[in-house]
């Protein structure tokens, strides 16, 4: 139900986000804060919480999910719970045998391209309207153990798992993607999917918890190209 | 006295600290805790016990002396013995009646002959006394007071992981833990302590160079990358699979292993006789703390009461400190030939074997120790007071035994034996993965306690999947640590078992006697260990009584239950920081704006209704609902459950999972659906709406939406049918437009025909509405002219914005779930949850003609077929209250009588503008259940109101409104 001259998108947690007096851009059409003030920097050094609802993003399931993504030139995770990444900067996460996210990184097309073309039988879409956060920092291993029961650092992180489990209560999917040198504090990066309607709980919950360790939300500015609109 | 410096001492000579105790000036040093600054500076009394009020001093100094606790402001329940000492502390002892030096309870201690075990509940047995005893008790009892202003810490709950968890950083935990961490294991090991070492720290004999090897084990463990060392954390419970609570100042972590080695040690047990409790009696181990932690000298002058080889080593250790020894008393016939034995003769330390101390002395001025009387034991092992000589000293040290601390290892589903040789409890079974090492197994001597350490860690770390298992069993000690009776009777009593609790040795004779002679009875009744130490140092000895006293080994009589918490632990930290999700739906901030006062429907959050300046709760409700009837209203209906069916198999799924039929929908019309349970009870309904031949949209309630997604995924999988299920219930924003003015409002919007042939009620289309892809269906809920809008949640506010803007011409407003509620009563919809229970079919609520008998199967259809054969025991009714009721009007779950009997309850009640009067649904008997029969519904109060059972819906009884064009 995405039409091409559809209103702006609406950000999940832009009422959360606005009540801080950000400075606002717009990425894919979507209001995402660019920055919060001149302590975004330093928050991120500790663990910033940043704001990635914008990409675009679309699922399909069903047996015949996996052959028709690979049709179209999609790398398909040869297991479930694992993600690989797109060349175009998006990525491909295998939720299950047969259920699959696909988001682009910003600026992308990869997700309408799917969308013009309507699925075979035995694939079905699930449209994608995710809140999506962003942890950052070398105390967001630590914000991670205060919310979640999943032991991250136990984790082949190099080898992309996409963990489908529990947060504050909320259900999510976290990839750990490469944000630095690999011995350092900060050498992950967590990105946490959520059903856009537990965005602002989630969104308020871990800013909180950030805060007490040091950090707190941060803007695209401070969280560097790679999230960045091209 | 402070000593001279000690080499690893714990306290920073160069930070001075000033606190407050008891309203006067201390001072102590960074490091110290609060007792070792006291001690230092002379004070002998630190608190009062609970029952008799008896002056107290230091005991344990190991986390267990629970008559030293102390109030630091809104901190209640602080224990001296540990407590790190803060700068500026203003200190008070808990539970005294006009402070720690003039306490008046004190005369309880006269009164204790009138105050026997099982006091309590023989108090209560009278009940004209009951209230009287229960006011007494409260304000005797309790320690601490409450600030009800102190603010609310959100302490941190967190989880963590390790391979190998180890408890206890003494010598064999240590030794454990670095055996692990050097296998290749992920290593974390807590200690309750301020700093690891254990004892390896303090018990030297009076030499430091002792401290050497637990020294190059912890510069060792201190290297290894691999290995974490948590200082100041105790690890408070042990739940399955390797599941371990670790308590610290901050904090509680949740750390889950893979497997878990327990070095807790033991805990040293004191002797009874009587006045073991005056200030100046202490546990050997104690007195070692106070020396080597805090360099401060524990007496000037002791007496050694000793029942092991230990005492010895603890009697060089004050020797070292330029403590006196009076004499050493050793328990046993004959003194040992340990190397410390040795020394202390050699030292001229008079030694008094085959002997005990009949009982201790005060000083009248200070209520401290100033004396002991000591005298022989006889062939039977009693005090032969012939023999009695006086000892001057300001310092009796017991060391007679040890208890394992074996919570942990209980807990995890270890059974232990006692082993006779050793005069302790080791562990028999260990669970797989759960690993014992050190004292806990009844092994003493330092080496050994290091060798078990390190065969514990590799197997431990081989369980974890690192190395081999490869470290040869280390044996219980031959020569026991544990005295078998180090209890000594007295006639005028004040022996204490437990310290907690006041219990004297006589109190566990007098329940044993009546009949108390089991452990767990024994313990319940005369509350032995049910202190703040949880009988850590009272179990050991009241169990030894209890096995002499009925004729039982101590394995015969048996331990307590250990149950978590095995240490307490701060409500602060229990409470924490909560996490409780709340779902907003997209057009939450457009509700806010407008003034919603919210109501949680689930874990979502809905306008209840929309506040106006002036207006009351009910005055807007009904305004709202008159603005429905009359113009047009808009509800955000975001939170229903929101489901997508696509395949071959859809319809066939659908059949099998609601009751109804769905096979012959035609495209683009929908239909109510009723879904039941395996046992024929309605769990759940909404609209199915047919958006293709292969392609079904369909929602379900609010709070039942998570269940449901759920259940029908199971069921797909069990079935196998071809055919795929999608969630879209926080995918989609939807709202309901409706009134009489909806149609045009909504026209100006979308290129959709909307006129009542192309668009007729129950049908659904799919379009684009103000731009945004949008599916829509006629619906009637409220009973008006209406359409469901269902578009994408990111053009959620979009949508409202467009259809608020559209809409204002014809007077739209937004309208809450209370007016919602009103506005389907009038149309005498029902209200899965609040119409219906868990037992409640749809036979019960009229929805007889939703369920399709004949179909080949559904869920719950054999157990309906059942219930149809079976007489009705509740049939739901529509009814009316008299017009002009005057007084209160029933509500909700208000009982329906009849003849005086239970005959029913109301689910639904609400004043109705449109009709003037109370309208309700209710439960009554069946045979009530036709129209015009009266009934009479019992308020809160007691009186009764009249109601009748009429005929629904109340309003538009035709449904013209929500189908023809107005």
């Amino acid at each position: 139900m995405n039409g091409s001259n559809a209103p702006e998108r609406a950000n999940p947690m832009f009422a959360e986000q606005d009540a801080l007096g950000p400075r606002w851009t717009t990425v894919d059409s979507m209001k995402t804060v660019d920055r919060y003030g001149p302590s975004d920097v330093d928050l991120a050094q500790v663990v910033g919480v940043g704001d990635l609802s914008a990409r675009r993003r679309c699922g399909y399931k069903g047996p015949g999910a996996a052959a028709w993504l690979a049709q179209h030139q999609l790398p398909i995770p040869p297991q479930p719970n694992a993600w690989l990444a797109l060349a175009s900067g998006g990525l491909v996460a295998r939720l299950g045998r047969s259920e699959f996210l696909i988001e682009d990184a910003p600026g992308g097309t990869q997700c309408a391209s799917l969308q013009l073309d309507a699925p075979p039988a035995r694939v079905y879409p699930v449209p994608r309207q995710d809140a999506e956060l962003v942890l950052t920092g070398p105390e967001a291993g630590e914000l991670l153990l205060q919310t979640c029961s999943v032991d991250f650092a136990g984790l082949d992180l190099a080898g992309r798992p996409a963990v489908l489990t529990s947060m504050v209560g909320v259900g999510v999917t976290v990839v750990a993607e490469s944000a630095g040198p690999a011995s350092s504090a900060s050498a992950w990066r967590y990105r946490i999917w959520c059903d856009a309607t537990f965005g602002a709980y989630l969104w308020q919950t871990l800013v909180e918890v950030a805060r007490d360790l040091g950090g707190g939300p941060v803007g695209l500015e401070a969280l560097g190209a790679p999230v960045k609109q091209p | 006295m402070r000593l001279g410096p000690i080499p690893g001492e714990w306290i920073d000579r160069s930070r001075e600290v000033s606190f407050e105790f008891e309203g006067r000036r201390a001072q102590g040093f960074a490091g110290d805790t609060i007792s070792s600054a006291l001690w230092a500076q002379g004070q002998r009394v630190l608190g009062r016990s609970f029952k008799y009020h008896r002056p107290r001093g230091v005991l344990s100094l190991a986390n267990h002396d629970a008559n030293v606790i102390v109030q630091q402001g809104g901190r209640l329940n602080v224990r001296a013995d540990v407590a790190q000492l803060e700068p500026a502390a203003r200190l008070t002892a808990v539970n005294t009646f006009g402070g720690l030096q003039r306490d008046r309870a004190a005369v309880l201690g006269r009164l204790s002959s009138f105050l026997p075990v099982g006091f309590y509940y023989k108090a209560f047995y009278t009940r004209r006394l009951f209230p009287m005893w229960e006011r007494m008790f409260r304000a005797l009892t309790g320690l601490g007071r409450i600030d009800f202003t102190t603010p609310h810490i959100r302490t941190a709950k967190r989880y963590d992981f390790c391979d190998v968890l180890v408890i206890g950083a003494g010598p064999s935990g240590l030794s454990a833990a670095v055996a692990a961490a050097e296998a290749g294991a992920r290593v974390v090991l807590v200690d309750e302590n301020a700093r690891p070492g254990g004892s390896g720290f303090y018990q030297l004999g009076g030499d430091d160079q002792q401290r050497a090897p637990t020294q190059a084990l912890l510069d060792r463990a201190q290297r290894l990358p691999r290995l974490q060392i948590l200082d100041a954390t105790c690890a408070v419970g042990y739940y399955k699979d390797y599941w371990v609570p670790l308590v610290d100042a901050d904090k509680m972590t949740k750390m889950r292993a893979k497997a878990v080695v327990v070095a807790g040690g033991a805990y040293e047990q004191p002797a009874v006789f009587r006045n073991n409790d005056l200030p100046g009696v202490m546990l050997a181990s104690a007195a070692q703390r106070l020396i080597y932690r805090y360099a401060v000298q524990p007496m000037r002058r002791a007496l050694v009461l000793t029942g092991n080889d230990d005492g010895y080593v603890a009697a060089l250790d004050l020797a070292r400190a330029g403590v006196q020894l009076a004499a050493i008393v050793d328990l046993r016939a004959q003194a040992p030939e340990s190397a410390a034995a040795r020394a202390a003769i050699e030292r001229g330390v008079l030694i008094v074997p085959g002997a005990c101390v009949y009982q201790a002395l005060a000083d009248p001025g200070t209520a401290a120790l100033q004396g002991a009387q000591v005298c022989r034991l006889d062939a039977d092992g009693r005090p032969d007071r012939a023999t009695l000589r006086s000892y001057d000293c300001d310092g009796l040290v017991m060391s007679v035994g040890w208890a394992p601390a074996a919570g942990l290892l209980y807990q995890s589903g270890a059974t232990m034996r006692y082993d006779a040789g050793a005069e302790q409890f080791v562990p028999g079974e260990l669970p797989e993965g759960v690993f014992a090492c050190g004292r806990v197994n009844g092994v003493f001597a330092l080496e050994r306690r290091m060798a078990d350490g390190r065969r514990a860690g590799l197997a431990a770390a081989a369980h974890a999947g690192y190395g081999q298992p490869s470290a040869p069993k280390v044996e219980v000690e031959v020569r026991a640590a544990s005295h078998p009776w180090p209890i000594v009777a007295h006639p005028q009593g004040k022996n204490f078992v437990d310290f907690d609790e006041d219990l004297q040795l006589a109190d566990l004779e007098n329940a044993a006697q009546e009949g108390f002679d089991n452990i767990e009875l024994l313990k319940r009744y005369s509350t032995l260990g049910m202190g703040p130490s949880q009988g850590k140092h009272s179990n050991m000895n009241g169990l030894r009584v209890l096995a002499r006293l009925t004729g039982q080994t101590p394995q015969q009589v048996g331990t307590t239950t250990a149950r978590p918490f095995f240490h307490p632990v701060p409500m602060s930290h229990l409470a924490g920081r909560g996490f409780v999700a709340e779902r907003r739906t997209p057009l939450h901030a457009r509700h806010q704006a407008l003034g919603a006062l919210w109501m949680p429907a689930g874990v979502w959050m809905r306008p209840e209704y929309y506040a106006r300046p002036g207006a009351s709760r009910i005055e807007c409700i009904q305004q709202e609902a008159r603005r429905v009837r009359t113009a047009l209203g808009i509800i955000d209906v975001g939170t229903l459950g929101k489901l997508d069916v696509q395949g071959p198999q859809a319809a066939d799924f659908l059949e099998r999972v609601y009751t109804g039929r769905y096979r012959k929908m035609k495209v683009g019309s929908t239909r109510y659906a009723v879904m039941c349970d395996e046992a024929g009870l309605l769990i759940d309904e909404g609209v199915i709406a047919r958006l293709a031949e292969d392609h079904y949209y369909f929602t379900t309630t609010t709070s039942g939406a998570a269940n449901v997604y759920r259940e029908l995924s199971r069921l797909n999988v069990m079935w196998q049918l071809d055919c795929g299920l999608v969630n879209l219930t926080g995918a989609h924003a939807a709202v309901n437009l409706a009134g009489p003015r909806c149609r045009q409002a909504l026209q100006a919007l979308t290129d959709l025909d909307l006129s009542g042939e192309q668009f007729p009620y129950l049908a659904c289309r799919t379009g684009k509405v103000a731009g945004i892809a949008a599916r829509l269906m006629r619906v009637g809920f409220v009973g008006e002219w209406g359409y469901e809008i269902h578009v994408a949640a990111e053009h959620g506010p979009a949508l409202w914005d467009a259809l608020m803007q559209a809409g204002q011409p014809h007077g739209i407003g937004p309208f809450g779930v209370e007016a919602q509620r009103l506005l389907r009563l009038e149309k005498g919809h029902l209200i899965l949850g609040q119409d219906t229970d868990g037992l409640t079919t749809p036979f019960d609520v009229n929805l007889n003609w939703a369920v399709a008998m004949d179909k080949p199967f559904f869920i719950g259809q054999r157990s309906l077929k059942a219930i149809a054969a079976l007489p009705r025991r509740q049939q739901q009714v529509p009814f009316m209250l008299a017009p002009g009721l005057q007084g209160p009007a029933p509500q909700e779950c208000h009982l329906v009588i009849e003849s005086g009997q239970i005959a029913g309850r109301v689910t639904s009640i609400y004043f109705s503008p449109h009709l003037a009067r109370h309208i309700g649904l209710a439960f009554v008997r069946p045979d009530m259940a036709h129209k015009g029969r009266g009934f009479d519904i019992r308020l809160s109060d007691g009186n009764m109101v009249a109601a009748e059972i009429c005929e629904s819906p109340f309003y538009d009884p035709d449904n013209q409104r929500q189908r023809l064009e107005p």
